[in-house]
């Protein structure tokens, strides 16, 4: 699993609770990324949500945010003025770029709105589908990964 | 109009979401549906998902839908993917890796031949 999948299972879970909004803040560092999810989903305060098999959705379930803390043992999940916040870092951004055009296809798919900030540079699924259209178009999908690509290049460098 | 609770809301949710999954298809575009899953990205599924939208830009083809499932219970066949066209209705691959993925557009998708060998029953 990298940092593409981590960030994946996070999001995802954010869909799950009920996100109606989701932003997302990628930091690229020397050592890695640094990555928050924060969503205006549902909150469940009890038990410990890292833990492998806990899960508010019933049984087989659960293993999403264990995913993300075997990647980084001090990542963490609290709620904030009525919004879940998620931090976790990775030692590299391998499937970064990838897994973002996909979440904004995601994200459009089910009518959550995605906003996207890395390194300063911001973009939200509204603004691809306003300059591409449909996100699910798979030609949508190819033109995000290329952009999110170089974008995320000029980041680094 | 009523204020809806949570529940009905994340019903009517769900509701759209396996509308829009399942949408109907005659006459009108090709859909592919992934499974993204835990078990699903496990197995590889992203590669999957990249794999199928690269062989349909490098072919050219235009109007195909491509979306994200959840898992649908089949976590031994994962990355599963389904395929509803209007020419062979709705036809579920098990095991797609990346020269697979490329087949099912090549051979299902353009072609319209069903590839027996990899097709699984998700109702099983």
């Amino acid at each position: 699993m990298d940092a593409g999948d981590a960030l994946y299972e996070a999001v995802r879970n954010s869909l799950e609770a009920g996100a109606r909004h989701i932003s997302l803040t990628a930091a690229v560092h020397a050592s890695g990324v640094s990555l928050c999810v924060e969503d205006d989903g549902e909150w469940d305060a009890c038990g410990d949500p890292f833990t492998e098999g806990y899960s508010t959705r019933g049984r087989g379930r659960g293993m999403g945010l264990s995913i993300v803390r075997s990647l980084d043992r001090d990542s963490c999940i609290r709620r904030l003025d009525g919004r879940t916040v998620l931090t976790f870092r990775c030692k590299d951004r391998d499937g970064l770029g990838q897994t973002l055009a996909l979440l904004f296809s995601l994200c459009w798919s089910c009518g959550t709105a995605l906003d996207v900030s890395i390194g300063g540079w911001k973009c939200s699924a509204e603004d691809y589908a306003g300059r591409l259209g449909a996100l699910d178009r798979a030609e949508a999908i190819w033109k995000m990964r290329r952009e999110l690509a170089l974008r995320l290049d000029k980041v680094e460098k | 109009m009523a204020k809806l609770s949570l529940e009905e809301l994340r019903a009517l949710r769900a509701r759209e979401s396996a509308r829009m999954a399942k949408r109907d298809i005659h006459g009108k575009s090709i859909h592919v549906v992934v499974g993204m899953g835990t078990c699903g990205i496990q197995a590889g599924a992203k590669v999957t998902l990249n794999s199928i939208v690269d062989e349909i830009e490098a072919k050219g083809l235009k109007d195909v839908i491509v979306t994200q499932a959840p898992c649908q219970g089949k976590c031994d066949q994962e990355p599963v993917v389904e395929v509803y066209s209007p020419a062979l209705g709705a036809v579920a691959y098990g095991k797609v890796d990346a020269r697979l993925a490329r087949q099912i557009v090549d051979e299902h998708i353009i072609a319209g031949r069903i590839i027996k060998d990899h097709q699984i029953d998700l109702e099983a």
